[in-house]
């Protein structure tokens, strides 16, 4: 599966971004790259699956109608749903698995 | 129609029967009674403001549930604009009464509510989110004020609910009915209790699954059977008795709190909202906190507004308005209540959509915001009394300025610039007398240390939110101790 990231700028994360961006990489043993403004990675391609990675709640990254298949993380809260900060990496891996296996990705 | 005018909101109030003691005696008509009329007055003026096209933006929205133009203190927060006009309106009305004006304390529970009901039910399978939108829609189709009613009278603060020596210390279920639930318990400190047409109970504290009897919420009519209130006595009260309107320092408006008891009360299913989901309740509190520690950077502000005008215009009229040290002092004061704003407005613009599309506010910044409450105001007193002088609390009464031999007396004595009728003075210290130490010192001083949490709590909050490790992590980068990734 190709999953592709946008974070928010970063100001004041409440979360370890890079740290969670890590931890799905490894545990879907797949690479995660930038994506642009557009939904593209820089070589065109399109992700089957985006994360947006908001540092905290405010989410200053949306998630957007170009984007049907996102995980929107914003500080503890993954796709408007609280979760406790020691189940974060989890949850978000357990929702980009599902979302992604709509995708056919996994 | 969905918005009621002032006269309208009176003539709700008179159709509710509450069981209401005050002074030792129960009350048979709450809406005319002089000591509890101001406070009703200041409710009043949340729905004359609405009707009124200069204060109309601030003072409505338009509805999600209905599309309805209706009071925004019905209104769920659509958006972090909505949550900013929040507190603008907040700050509005503080200045126009001088006083708390009761309502926000239903909007920030149905805010509350509404959120956790949807993520209950999404988690659960519970059908509440569905019953409490059902409820909000009477309310906002009815423009009804509603008590969002928290606070429990807690007993022995070192025992959790289902441990207390009496277990009514808590509000409780004690029976579960095929029609609905039957309560016991109490809530303190009760704003706008008397001035609303519902009450909102929500439980106090997070809880544990033994005592999941006291994981409730619903709502009620003000007047349903069983529920008593006691009226909570103020500072100065007893001077609206006196028939006078310069010694109240505010005539026209007041807030007022309430011992709200339920003495086995029937709730029918469709009004309850919670039910032993104990899980719950501590988001719940943390939400309903979170919006009326917001709502603190609005009401406080504005009621500083007028008491930093107060102290600016006795300062003209006792002569010292041009030295520097008043000067240096009004400017102390404005920085302290802008400060207070900007919190208020930082956290609603940092808010952001729960599941159920329903706006909240940064919690953290919300905690801040009401941190500073419960400190800033009390300086903002402080510079108004000395700047006041101390003829505040030593002047003599309303009584004797108007007596006719000793009332020239007074006022030749108590003459400061000579163009400023004495009575002008007089009124002018004897709102800062309100304000800082008469019936309104309950909610511009105490109520801004403990109303919406006493201090600890939001140090709690802060401490839990305030991400420490990742200030260290910056610190270790900087010092040279860490690379940066």
């Amino acid at each position: 599966m190709r999953i592709g990231v946008r974070f928010c700028g970063g100001c004041n994360p409440q979360i370890d971004r890079e740290g969670l961006v890590e931890f799905i990489s490894r545990n879907l043993g797949c690479l995660i790259a930038p994506i642009g403004e557009s939904r593209s990675y820089a070589n065109g391609v399109d992700p089957d699956l985006v994360l947006i990675i908001n540092g905290c709640t405010a989410g200053c990254i949306k998630r957007t109608a170009d984007l049907p298949r996102s995980v929107v993380v914003a500080g503890t809260h993954v796709d408007a749903f609280p979760v406790p900060a020691e189940k974060l990496f989890e949850t978000v891996l357990e929702r980009v698995k599902r979302i992604g296996k709509v995708a056919g990705g996994i | 129609m969905a918005l009621k005018t002032a006269e309208e909101y009176l003539q709700s109030l008179r159709g509710l029967k509450p069981r209401v003691y005050l002074l030792g005696e129960q009350v048979e008509n709450v809406v005319d009674h002089p000591i509890i009329r101001p406070s009703i007055n200041s409710v009043a003026k949340t729905y004359e403001l609405a009707h009124d096209p200069k204060y109309r933006d601030l003072m409505t929205a338009q509805s999600n549930l209905t599309g309805q133009t209706i009071n925004r203190f019905t209104h769920l927060h659509q958006s972090t604009e909505d949550l900013v006009k929040k507190v603008k309106m907040l700050r509005l009305l503080g200045q126009k009464t001088a006083s708390c004006f009761q309502r926000c304390v239903g909007m920030d529970a149905f805010n509350a509510l509404d959120s956790v009901t949807y993520e209950m039910d999404q988690e659960l399978g519970t059908k509440y989110h569905e019953r409490f939108r059902n409820f909000l829609r009477y309310v906002q189709e009815n423009d009804l004020t509603v008590d969002g009613a928290m606070t429990d009278t807690k007993g022995d603060r070192g025992l959790r609910p289902a441990q207390q020596a009496d277990p009514d210390l808590y509000l409780h279920v004690v029976e579960r009915r095929s029609d609905g639930i039957v309560v016991r318990g109490a809530k303190a400190h009760q704003t706008g209790a008397l001035s609303s047409h519902e009450i909102l109970v929500m439980p106090t504290i997070a809880m544990t699954e033994e005592d999941k009897d006291y994981a409730v919420s619903f709502a009620l009519p003000a007047d349903a059977a069983g529920i008593i209130y006691i009226y909570g006595r103020q500072s100065c009260d007893t001077r609206k008795l006196e028939g006078g309107c310069i010694d109240v320092g505010n005539a026209r408006y007041g807030g007022h709190e309430a011992l709200v008891i339920f003495d086995n009360v029937f709730v029918p299913w469709d009004r309850v909202f919670m039910c032993g989901e104990y899980k719950y309740a501590g988001v719940l509190v943390e939400r309903f906190a979170g919006y009326h520690r917001q709502s603190y950077g609005g009401c406080k502000v504005g009621v500083g507004d007028v008491l930093i005008g107060a102290a600016a215009q006795i300062a003209e009229y006792n002569g010292a308005a041009k030295a520097s040290h008043v000067r240096e002092k009004l400017i102390e004061m404005i920085h302290l209540n802008e400060t207070l704003y900007s919190c208020g407005i930082a956290c609603s613009c940092q808010g952001y959509p729960t599941a159920s599309g329903t706006y909240l506010i940064d919690l953290l910044l919300a905690n801040v915001c009401k941190q500073n409450v419960t400190r800033y105001p009390y300086e903002i007193a402080r510079l108004a009394e000395d700047l006041a002088g101390g003829l505040m609390v030593t002047a003599p009464s309303e009584k004797d300025f108007k007596h006719p031999e000793i009332g020239p007396l007074v006022d030749k004595y108590l003459k400061g610039v000579a163009s400023v009728p004495t009575e002008h003075r007089l009124r002018m210290l004897r709102l800062i007398e309100n304000l800082t130490l008469g019936t309104h010192a309950v909610g511009y001083r105490t109520e801004s240390m403990h109303g919406a949490g006493s201090p600890q709590a939001q140090r709690i909050m802060i401490s839990r939110q305030g991400n420490l490790e990742y200030k260290k992590k910056l610190a270790r980068i900087i010092a040279g101790i860490e690379e940066e990734n």
